[in-house]
């Protein structure tokens, strides 16, 4: 069973798949520039990209606070290296990626580590599941089905299916991300949908019908 | 997109859950951030307290401080210093890292030497060096590549022949602690029957000091990682094949040294043939 630290999840009415909106990526390079002098081009900047950060988090870890703490950690580092990119725009947003997935790889590590210390130690973190509100029993069932397969897989097949199926980004731009190549990362994904559907497979067949 | 990969997103559309982003959060976080870059307030203390605002951070945070205290108390009592040891402690300690200095050796006894510098916000090298010899289509050549993310350049010494590529090389792209991660996920995996895995006590060959062992027998190849028991980061890699023509060893490993002056600029030598080409 997956064990979630952290407070629920809120289920809405709605389903926001395509989370990388950014329609500004052309005006980044300018103001990366003017960013390094400005705070108020930092927090153009900031408000520019935060959305699709957290959103990326929340998709890896379907749980909001784990995000929140992340996106943090995330926009830190983005403040403490900004002198050190020298990219394109469209190059910052794949930095900004290659920050998120460090973040939340070595958040997910930390917490595996600390329920196997509680579980060393002869304790349990009885944390509960995610709480539904407001969802139906089949959502709710669907999104605790998914949360507890992609957990289980591998970090990076993680980082691909979420940067594939949530983010919406291309096998190019994913392998840019990973600094990988793109059939390399083609047959990761296919390796991991082998995973995810031995895992959820009942699942997937009765939504297809 | 196969009908494998359109199944999947139907599933996925089917998840709904709210994943919108709090506007309260990105207004704090902002004024945090802002506040960061004015007073370039220290690192750590930044993080700490934006991570330590929740309660159950708070919770957690104390349960495994409690719990550390109890395990390190058991290495202790037993005098081991693997039973304490997770790879997650080399993982951490090599997220520090900021310069790689690394000399070893290939099978022929060619020494090599290289390089590289960790970009701390992604964790991945973004600048390499590396002078030593490769054998490529049969042929054994000396050979210098210098790789950053402008330009690289793979000098074979014996043609004097100098290929520059536009951007970073993707052979040299990767994260330097990544095998780690690599094992620990091994480890985790539900093939980990696939990869056996051992870690235990010993000392290096030459000079008897404790390191910690790390052999890990893949399918093609077996690597031998030798970890500093204090600081949990490796002193020397080696991985062979099953016959010898695989094997090379990384024998000294120096982290945090300061950089030669210029060792990423590649000085483009005389008389050189010059071959321009698209990033590989």
């Amino acid at each position: 069973m997956v064990m979630i630290v952290g407070t629920s999840l809120k289920i809405s009415g709605e389903t926001k798949i395509n989370l990388n909106e950014d329609s500004n990526l052309a005006n980044d390079g300018q103001l990366i520039a003017e960013v390094r002098n400005d705070p108020a081009a930092f927090a153009r900047l900031y408000r520019r990209h935060y959305d699709a950060v957290f959103r990326y988090c929340v998709h890896r870890f379907f749980e909001r606070q784990a995000a929140e703490d992340v996106t943090s950690a995330v926009f830190l580092k983005v403040v403490e290296n900004l002198g050190r990119f020298k990219g394109t725009e469209h190059q910052f947003r794949n930095w900004l990626y290659r920050i998120a997935t460090n973040e939340v790889n070595n958040h997910l590590r930390r917490a595996r580590r600390r329920r196997r210390l509680l579980k060393f130690a002869g304790e349990r973190l009885s944390t509960p599941m995610a709480d539904c509100h407001g969802s139906t029993n089949e959502s709710a069932e669907i999104l605790a089905l998914l949360k507890e397969a992609m957990l289980g897989l591998r970090t990076r097949y993680q980082t691909i299916i979420t940067l594939r199926f949530f983010e919406n980004l291309k096998l190019t731009e994913i392998a840019e991300v990973l600094g990988s190549r793109p059939g390399t990362v083609r047959s990761q994904l296919a390796r991991a949908l082998a995973k995810l559907r031995k895992k959820i497979g009942p699942a997937l067949q009765e939504i297809s019908k | 997109m196969n009908d494998n990969d359109k199944q999947f997103e139907n599933f996925v559309r089917q998840v709904k859950f709210d994943d919108a982003p709090d506007a309260n959060h990105r207004d704090r976080l902002e004024q945090d951030l802002l506040q960061a870059m004015t007073k370039q307030a220290p690192r750590q203390i930044t993080v700490w307290r934006i991570i330590m605002k929740t309660k159950i951070a708070k919770l957690t945070t104390a349960a495994a401080v409690i719990i550390t205290a109890v395990v390190l108390s058991v290495s202790i009592l037993d005098n081991s210093t693997t039973r304490a040891y997770a790879i997650e402690q080399t993982i951490e300690a090599m997220g520090e890292v900021e310069t790689v200095h690394m000399v070893g050796k290939d099978w022929n006894g060619h020494v090599f030497d290289s390089w590289m510098r960790i970009n701390p916000a992604t964790g991945l090298q973004d600048h390499f060096y590396m002078e030593g010899w490769v054998t490529c289509n049969g042929e054994t050549y000396e050979r210098i590549i210098v790789s950053t993310p402008d330009l690289s350049y793979s000098y074979n010494k014996s043609k004097n022949v100098v290929t520059v590529y536009d951007g970073q090389l993707i052979t040299t792209d990767f994260k330097f602690g990544s095998i780690f991660e690599q094992i620990l996920e091994d480890l985790e995996d539900e093939k980990k029957d696939e990869k056996k895995v051992e870690i235990y006590q010993g000392k290096t060959d030459d000079s008897g000091k404790d390191v910690i062992v790390i052999i890990v027998h893949g399918e093609k190849k077996t690597w031998k990682i030798l970890v500093h028991p204090k600081t949990k980061l490796p002193v020397s890699f080696e991985n062979f094949g099953p016959d010898t023509t695989d094997l090379k060893k990384t024998e000294q490993i120096l982290y945090n040294q300061p950089l030669p002056e210029g060792i990423f600029e590649f000085e483009m030598p005389e008389g050189a043939t010059v071959i321009q080409k698209q990033k590989d």
